[in-house]
């Protein structure tokens, strides 16, 4: 499969999720909520990857710009890493990590510790992370990634049952 | 909050950068079509003259569109927001 055609169709399954509904927000404010209590970080995110930019389209504890813009540029994204791969990623201290140290939003924002999950639709399309962030490394158990993964998979689940979800052409 | 972009650097939409962004997903021909729709419905036309407000404005009709359109605009939409407060600041 292209890329163009992978890009578009799992885009196509982001906007039928219909993410902006009022309901869908306060589900996935609730599951970041969640996260962020699980893996006891101060913020707790869904991030939903785009062609460009990551959307938080839910969020617990995050302040400043962030929050007010309410994403940021996909380049600076931790949780693309976890659309590319399709798997967790746990990054106990991103100051020393040879992959994120120079990340902007490590360098300028404080971001240390990150523990996203994949969140994958019906049709198998990874459409973003649930995620925890710290501004201290710190380590994770594995115990706590799994029941982030128990969490993502209910969450998906929830969405996808709701009733502002647009029905496919196809 | 104050722009801080002297320490924060931060890339500037273009007419050019989203059309190739767009283009990435539409092919050219279709984003070329989307944009240029989007910037007579907000009473804008699709030149390399536009800047990052009008990106904005054409972005947030966009994110009200279905499909595909929709979360392009939101893409478009915080690549727009990240620009102007890390320049400019919050209004």
């Amino acid at each position: 499969m292209s890329d163009l055609r992978e890009s578009s169709e799992r885009l196509a399954e982001i906007a039928r999720l219909s993410l902006g509904t009022a309901e869908a927000r306060h589900l996935l404010d609730e599951l970041a909520a969640a996260a962020s209590k699980l893996l006891e970080l101060p913020i707790g995110l869904v991030s939903v990857v785009l062609s460009d930019a990551q959307w938080f389209a839910g969020q617990k504890g995050l302040t400043g710009w962030l929050a007010a813009v309410g994403g940021t540029p996909r380049e600076w994204s931790f949780c693309s890493t976890v659309v590319e791969t399709g798997e967790p990623l746990v990054v106990a201290d991103a100051a020393t990590d040879p992959r994120f140290a120079s990340n902007l939003l490590v360098v300028h924002e404080g971001v240390r510790c990150y523990v996203g999950v994949p969140l994958i639709t019906q049709a198998g399309h990874v459409i973003g992370s649930l995620c925890a962030i710290g501004d201290a490394a710190r380590k994770v158990e594995s115990r706590q990634i799994a029941s982030l993964r128990q969490l993502a998979v209910r969450a998906m689940q929830n969405l996808e049952s709701l009733p502002g979800r647009q029905v496919s052409a196809c | 909050m104050s722009g801080h972009t002297s320490i924060f650097p931060v890339s500037k939409p273009t007419v050019a950068s989203v059309l190739q962004s767009f283009g990435g997903v539409l092919g050219i021909a279709q984003a070329e079509r989307v944009l240029s729709d989007a910037a007579a419905q907000t009473g804008l036309t699709l030149d390399g003259n536009l800047d990052v407000e009008d990106l904005h404005r054409i972005a947030a009709f966009l994110s009200t569109q279905p499909g595909l359109p929709s979360v392009l605009g939101i893409a478009l939409q915080i690549r727009c927001d990240t620009y102007l407060t890390l320049t400019k600041g919050l209004e």
